[in-house]
Order: structure tokens, then sequence, then C-alpha cells
């Protein structure tokens, strides 16, 4: 540490204030009060950390800046069993407060090597995250957060070697899992990452899971495409259709267990360090939380259950007699019924009408991009008024 | 990340002294004693002093060892090293113009710019340029300015081959025109690459590369030595170095140019269109941004020469378009993920910015694409300017204010908001704690402010869907009406779009705007008219196509400030018009 000063040219400093309080010495040792002993010791060059510094002592000896005569002269009045109490025992003393860290004391730093500042190991625990700064910068978001709890020594641990053990494997599912293991003391069996996309239907020629339904079990030609590593066959009675936010080819959902469930500064900290730009994340979520949309029952909103007969004329196909023809294509269906036509089409007499909802989408020639939902929920707002009110078939086939 | 300064102890003096004070009192050796007795005080005063020195250079020492409180330019070259980045010294100036009268340009052809106060500056072209057959113009020639260029400086005897280091004694060169060639015997010269980052890839160990490192008098090129990344240059070898010597800022905004070399009756055009960014002249740093750096290297740490995350992207892109000039930052320079738009387009990731010409945005997105995942496709996106207003209203301490002192205080906050939260073309600008802002700048006269932000935007007659995507909750309620826009439609009638969800679910879907007809003033909703629908929580809005007239879209963001801990967190995201 001296080695240090000097450097920075405050050395002279020191020996213009050892001249100086030389002078004034026998001035100072009249207003004594008391008389006592220091036994000083020498404690020097010692590496401590930072944040272990409570009570200091000397931690720069002055003895050897003593001129002997003052120690002489001290000997003897503690001899004579008077006070002993000198100025290099008053300097001692601003030594001892002013090299050291801990609360009673200056607080520069100067009791260790100072570069201990920038080792994560060693370093003040406030300046933690002037080290992450440059080096995880990504994670910054954990000393601004309220609701995050990370431990120093996870914050040491994630650190140390951050490039080989993070960045390497940036975007991977280890590196995923290397995060919230190290930093955030997750479990590693509470950490689950799905890929929906080896959930979704897919074409498999005709082949089921259920070995009722099942083709050329035999040869083994079926079951999961994933384990198959082909489409050849699927579980396609536990599929799901594909939508645009769950269960897509460009998705992954990761849940970290309760720990930080539902905490938005974790999910902030994982996107910006780990998430792949361009591919969908459902944090916090696994596929099991699934749920699919119902129809709100407690809303302003009536619903519809389609019946199979009311809808009959829409297959086009020649197990029922020809209704009518529109756009060039042939309807087949049950024959109209007094009172059960709603809209019609040059001369299409069959016993359909358009949904309430999609009366301002759909013409005679375009679908457009009605909400593949509504074939499932047939719910409409409750001012429009549905054809299907007081309906009823007599007359009908 | 933080910029607050480290603080290791007290750095004032009087609290320093009574610090001292305080430990002496707490010593059983010195308690009794009179501290402010008239020669302790003076020793004490001592003291103090002496430790203000030790506090003085303990703080900055301490500072200037990290990269986000660094003052001092050297500081921050040695910390960004380990990082991957180099800092460099002076950056030049440079143009894009348009050139006729010649079919090639060659490389280091010089032309002249002369700025307001007559003085005049050279600029060099930096690569061959060739005009296209039958084509009479070249576009896009980029100009580089320099007060002297070094062309092919034959350096093989300066070399120190032990080394394998070349050492240019000027701080003043811009590092990023540094060429570096080689002729092995066969007298062809073989273009070397400067490396910035040793990348994961053990390729480099017999490529043709050099790194540069920034010393206080100039700077050291470092070929490869033995177990080292890159080739070595050998005794045989010839070696050749051009750069330019940059004047730095004063070379910027040149908007008059003149070329003296070329043979035939040249005529210069300025580029002024927005794929041609730099015009007038601009660029040119007397020294480095320290900011930026501090922004972008530990993002470029962090990539790893990779561009996985966002940040991945920018920090990328920020080092490649500083090659060229270019300084990038989260500012004017933006990336998104298709993830991130409504609906999402996964699987690519778009950047968006006006800095950049179109020959360089081209080449980045190309670079993206060597650096990304495979299967993620880089695109860039055209910016789409959109403008945001806030509504402030203030509680005042004092109710009996004059009404020329409301006025004067209405002046006040306007001027306080408009320098402070008044950006213009910029990126990912944050408008969080406004209202605290102004509590606190003006906290005599306000106890409490509150702010409604407001997102209107006027369309131009269309017949394509108009597409509103400000990707924030709009201020909007379920069993309500709320009024989107009004306009006359191709058929001449007066509708007026409003949005009325039924349910608290309904804010989150996409629902159909109803479409009022106007009539003497009295509105009825038509059964066959549908124009447009919005999902409010997203906030989405499609209108159209049926627009003959101008017309405004005008909405509140969902934002309240009443709300304890709610930031305003507003993205304005770029429809998708153009891709290249």
């Amino acid at each position: 540490m001296y080695s240090f000063l000097q450097t920075a040219g405050i050395s002279n400093n020191n020996h213009a204030v050892n001249n100086i309080v030389s002078l004034l010495s026998d001035t100072i040792d009249e207003t004594k009060k008391e008389s006592a002993v220091e036994l000083l010791q020498f404690r020097m060059g010692q590496n401590v950390n930072y944040n272990n510094v409570e009570e200091c002592g000397t931690l720069y000896d002055i003895t050897k800046f003593i001129p002997l005569w003052v120690v002489y002269e001290k000997e003897n009045r503690i001899g004579r069993l008077e006070s002993g109490t000198t100025i290099y025992d008053f300097l001692q003393k601003y030594y001892d407060w002013l090299y050291c860290d801990g609360p009673s004391g200056a607080q520069y730093g100067l009791s260790n090597n100072i570069l201990d500042l920038i080792d994560v190991k060693k370093t003040k625990d406030n300046l933690v995250k002037n080290l992450y700064s440059a080096y995880g910068d990504s994670f910054s978001g954990i000393f601004t957060s309220n609701t995050l709890d990370v431990g120093r020594a996870e914050l040491e641990q994630f650190l140390t070697g951050i490039r080989k053990n993070f960045y390497h494997r940036k975007g991977t599912e280890d590196g995923l899992r290397k995060l919230f293991t190290t930093l955030f003391v997750i479990d590693e069996s509470d950490i689950e990452v799905e890929i929906p996309k080896r959930l979704i239907i897919r074409l498999n020629g005709g082949k089921f899971y259920d070995p009722n339904f099942s083709f050329r079990t035999n040869i083994g030609d079926t079951g999961d495409y994933l384990e198959r590593g082909d489409l050849g066959g699927s579980y396609l009675n536990y599929s799901k259709l594909q939508d645009a936010t769950w269960f897509h080819d460009h998705n992954y959902l990761v849940f970290i267990g309760d720990k930080y469930n539902g905490n938005e500064d974790i999910a902030e900290i994982y996107r910006k360090s780990n998430h792949p730009a361009g591919i969908g994340l459902l944090f916090g979520k696994q596929v099991s939380d699934f749920t699919p949309v119902i129809p709100d029952t407690e809303s302003a909103q009536v619903c519809e259950y389609p019946m199979l007969k009311n809808y009959a004329a829409y297959g086009i196909s020649g197990t029922y007699q020809a209704l009518g023809v529109i756009n060039g294509a042939t309807f087949y269906g049950l024959t109209a019924c007094t009172g059960c036509c709603g809209a019609s089409f040059s001369g299409f007499t069959g016993p359909t009408f358009r949904f309430p909802s999609w009366t301002n989408l759909t013409t005679a020639s375009q679908f457009k991009d009605i909400n593949i939902l509504d074939f499932l929920t047939l719910c409409y707002d409750s001012t429009l008024a549905s054809p299907n009110n007081n309906l009823t078939c007599n007359g009908c086939p | 990340m933080s910029n607050n300064q480290v603080n290791l102890g007290k750095l004032e003096f009087e609290q320093i002294k009574d610090g001292l004070i305080e430990y002496m009192k707490s010593q059983t050796l010195l308690k009794d004693y009179n501290f402010k007795g008239s020669i302790m005080n003076s020793v004490i005063d001592l003291l103090a002093y002496n430790t203000f020195y030790y506090a003085l250079y303990s703080n900055m020492l301490a500072n200037e060892m990290f990269l986000d409180t660094a003052q001092r330019e050297e500081s921050l070259v040695s910390l960004t090293k380990p990082l991957g980045v180099t800092i460099p010294t002076r950056t030049s100036a440079r143009a894009n113009i348009r050139v006729g009268g010649s079919a090639t340009i060659p490389q280091f052809t010089r032309f002249t710019g002369i700025n307001n106060d007559g003085v005049i500056y050279n600029f060099y072209t930096y690569k061959l340029y060739e005009a296209g057959d039958g084509i009479d113009f070249i576009d896009d020639v980029e100009l580089i300015e320099g007060s002297e260029l070094i062309e092919h400086r034959n350096i093989t005897t300066s070399l120190d081959l032990t080394r394998q280091t070349y050492f240019i004694p000027n701080i003043n060169i811009d590092v990023s025109t540094i060429i570096v060639e080689v002729d092995s015997g066969d007298g062809i010269w073989n273009l070397w690459n400067k490396m910035d980052n040793i990348g994961d890839s053990t390729e480099n160990l017999s490529q043709r590369i050099y790194f540069v490192e920034r010393f206080d008098t100039g700077f050291e090129l470092q070929f490869g030595i033995e177990n080292s990344l890159g080739n070595s240059i050998v005794d045989t070898d010839n070696v050749r170095i051009s750069y330019l010597v940059s004047s730095g800022s004063s070379a910027n905004e040149i908007s008059t140019f003149r070329n003296v070399e070329l043979a035939g009756n040249i005529t210069i055009e300025i580029v002024t269109s927005n794929n041609s960014p730099n015009y007038p002249s601009k660029g040119g740093l007397d020294s480095p941004d320290l900011a930026y750096f501090k922004f972008i290297a530990p993002k470029f740490f962090a990539a790893q020469n990779r561009a996985v995350t966002k940040d991945d992207f920018l920090a990328i892109s920020a080092e490649y378009l500083r090659s060229k000039g270019y300084y990038v930052n989260k500012d004017n320079f933006n990336v998104f993920g298709g993830e991130e738009l409504t609906p999402p387009k996964y699987g690519r990731v778009f950047v968006a910015t006006e800095e950049i010409s179109t020959p360089d945005i081209l080449d980045l997105v190309a670079y993206l694409k060597t650096k990304c995942t495979v299967s993620i496709l880089p695109e860039y996106v055209n910016t789409v300017s959109d403008s945001l207003t806030y509504d402030v209203r203030v509680q005042l301490r004092n109710n009996n204010m004059s009404v020329a002192q409301k006025e004067q205080l209405r002046i006040n906050i306007k001027n306080f908001l408009l320098a402070n939260y008044s950006a213009v073309r910029k990126y990912n600008i944050s408008l969080s704690g406004i209202e605290q802002a102004i509590t606190e700048n003006f906290t005599v006269d306000v106890s409490a402010a509150f702010v409604t932000i407001n997102y209107n935007k006027s369309f131009a007659p269309n017949t394509a869907t108009t597409i509103i995507n400000i990707e924030n909750p709009l201020e909007i309620n379920f069993g309500a009406f709320t009024q989107i826009t009004q306009f006359t439609d191709i058929n001449g009638v007066e509708v007026r779009l409003k949005a009325f969800p039924l349910s608290s679910s309904q804010l989150s879907e996409f629902i159909n705007l109803r479409t009022y007809v106007v009539n003497n003033n009295v509105e009825t909703l038509s059964s066959t008219l549908n124009y447009g629908r919005i999902n409010a929580n997203a906030g989405y809005i499609e209108i159209g196509p049926y627009s003959s007239e101008l017309f405004t879209v005008d909405v509140n963001l969902k934002y309240s400030s009443f709300s304890s801990g709610t930031n305003i967190k507003f993205t304005i995201l770029p429809n998708l018009i153009e891709f290249i």
C-alpha cells in the first residue's frame, strides 16, 4: 500500500505531516489527560474482503517513523508512572481510522489492495453491479428490481467464467438452465422447457396411435413423430390444432417453478439475456396451462349450438338431393321446409343462413377473415337478430 | 447500466473532519482531549486535508476502474479492450454524392469540399466505383474526409517481424480507414482484414487478419505470432498500408464538393433521399463518443460475435456499421423480433433506421445473416413516423395564484416538457416518470401532476387497408362506445367508426368496429358496412380500405397517472410496409 501512495504522490504529504506534528509533540503532550500504553501491532499487506471489515485496528504501523528519543522519553515517563501518550500515538490512531474500511473508519479502500475493487469475490457489495455493467449488461435488472433476491454468492459465481458458462450457451436450453440454477438458485427439477410443435396435429397418412384404429402396427409404423424422427405416425388423438400463440412451429414455453412464478422482472431478464429474437416465448407457462377459449357466459352474448340438421345443406356431395347452385357449385342437402329459409341466393332454397356476426364479412364470393373460433362457439353480438330465433321446423323433413 | 459514481468515503472537507474527530473521541486513549482546542484543531485540520487528498485520489481511482463510471478516455480505452472493442481517436466526416460524367471513379480519388467559412477539406473515395451500362451517373459515392492520405506506403522494412507488429505514430487517424495489403511474392496484393474480436473460431488461425491496439501516441498493428491467431508476415513478404488522417468534426456540414482529378466533364449531384442520409457531410468526431462505447461495448462482449438476442443484433450491427463510419445506438437504430408484432411474424428479426444509406443497409442485412441463428431471417423495414401528445393537469399548492402567475407556470412546465420529453425521430423513448419530474421540478407550485397520453395520426385517402399498430393498450372500456374516427367513404357516405367491446375478454380480441352512417347528424348503425376491426389491449386498429378523404385516428393510451407504480412504456413499431 505504501508504494501505491508513493506512486500517487501522496507520500510527500505524509512526511510533511510527520515533520509538523513532531514539532508540536511537546505541546500536545502537555494536554494529555490520561496515561495508557498502546501495543501497536503490525498488520500490513493482507488482502481482505471489503465486506468482512468490521474492526480494523492497526493496518498501517508508523512505529518505524518515531524518533528514538521519543521512544526513550516515552519509556522513561511510563517508568515514572506518568502518561506515555505522544503525538505519535495520536497519529497512529489517525492512520488506524484512515486505513479502516469498517463502519468506524474513513472507508477509502486503503486497507486492501485497491485493485481488489474489481475482483468480484473481494469487492464491496455495492460495486458488484458495476462489474456486471461491463461483463453482464443484460442482467442489470437484478440491481433495480424490488422483487428479485439474488445473493452475493450467486452473483459472484455467475459472473465468474460468464463467457464460457453462459454466453457460449446463449440461446440454448443449456444456457437457460445455467442462468436459472446458478443466478436465481432455482432447482433444476423445477425448470421445464416445452416445445409445443411436438404436440401439433400433422398429416400422418391415416395412422393412429390407438391400436384399435392403427394400421400396419406389425411393422412399427406408428408413434410419436419426434421419437420416430419422421412424420410417419403421430399421436393424432392427443394432438393440438395449430394456432398463433401456443401451438406452432416457432414457439417454446419456459416454466421455472413457484419461486418466481409470475415475476415480470425475471421474465424480462431472461428475454434480454437468452431469448432468441424472432422466436415465440411463453414465459412462466406450461402446456398444461393451456385452456381453450370458451364463450364468456357472463357477458352480453348469446351463443348458438349448431345442429347438424340446420346446416346439412352446406355439404357438397351426392348423398342428398340437389338443392340448388351457387356460383357454379351444386349444394345438396335436406329439402327446404316452410319457414326455415333465411338468406337466399339465386334460386337456392336450402335451409341455410349466414351466421349473424359474419353478415358484414362474407359475400357470395368472399369469405374474408372470419375468426375460426366462431365456427366452434357461434357467439354473436346480442344486439343483432339471429335468423334462428323462432325457427320451427314445421313442415321440415 | 449504472451511472452512479462510485463513492468510497466522504469527499467534503467538513465531513472528513467531523468523521475523524468522532473516531478520535471514541478511542479510550484520546477520548478526553479537546479536539476543538486551537492546537488540536490545527492538527485535525491538517490531517483532514491530508485525508482529503486520499479521498480524492481513491474515489477517482475507483471510478476509473469501472466501465460505467470511468470518465477519462484513456481508462475507457483500457476497460473496453477485454470486451473486444477498440476505441478510435478521431473519426472522419463522410458524405454520399452522385457523380456523373465518368464511367469509373478509382479508389483514393480526391474531391474537395468547402464549408461555409470557405475552408477547403479533402475527401477521398475508398473503393472503386463503376457506372452500369447505359447509366450516366454513379449513385451513392461515399467520400471520406482526410487531411492527409497515406496511400500504399510500403512498410516492409519497418515491420517488427519478431513481435509481428507495426506502429503508426499518429493518434489522429481514422482507424476504420486502415487498409493493409500483402504481396507474398507473386505480385498480387492481398487484402488483410482488421479484426476486433477473436470470436470463438479457430479458423482465424490461418487467416489473413490483424488486430489494432491503441496507445497514447498512435496505433499498433498486430499480426499473427506463433501459437496466436492469424497468419504471420514473413521476411519475403511485401507489405503496404493506406489510411486517412482525420480533421475530425471540423469537416462536418460540408455541402459543396468539387472534383479535381477525374478527366472529362464531371458533374456532381447531391443525393438527398432518405436512402443516402450522409448529406451534408457528417459523422466527423474529434474524440470518441465515450457514452456510445460505454453503451455498446458490454453488449458486444455479451454477443460473442453472434446475433441471438435483440441486444446481440444491436451490438453486432453497431460494430459493423462503425467500420463504415456510422454510430448507431438504441436511439437511432431499432431491432425487434417478429414475435413482438401483432400479428406475429415468427422467424424474422427486423431492423429499422434512418441513418444508413441503401447500399450499406443491404450489406448490413447480409452481414447479420452470417451472424444470426440459422432459419432466422434478418430484414430491414422502413421507419414510419408517429406522433404522441400528452395532456398534463397539475394540482396547485396555492389556489390563489393569479391568472398571470398560472400562465407563467404553464409556460414553464411546457418548456420543461419540451426540453426533456420532446424527442424527435427517435426509437425506444421512455416517457416514464413525467408526473414525478414535474412535481420535483415545480415543487413550490405543484403538488401533483396527471398525464394523459394521446396518439393521433392522419391518413390520406387510401385504397389499401390502414393498419395502426401502437402495441400499447388503448383506453377503451367494454360495454361503452369509443369513437375511433370518422370519414366519408368512396360512395360519399359519411361514416363514424366506433369500438364497442361487449365484455372484458373482448378487449383482448379482434372485434369489428361498428359503422354508423350519419344523415343530418343522426347516426344509424349499418348492418351492411364493415370498415375495420380493433384489438384494444394489443393497440391494433385496422381501417378501410374505403376512405375517400383524409381522416384522423385519435385514441388515448390506456395509462392512468393515478395508478401507483405505473410506468409509461410506449413503443411504436413501424408497420411492415416495405422489405428489402
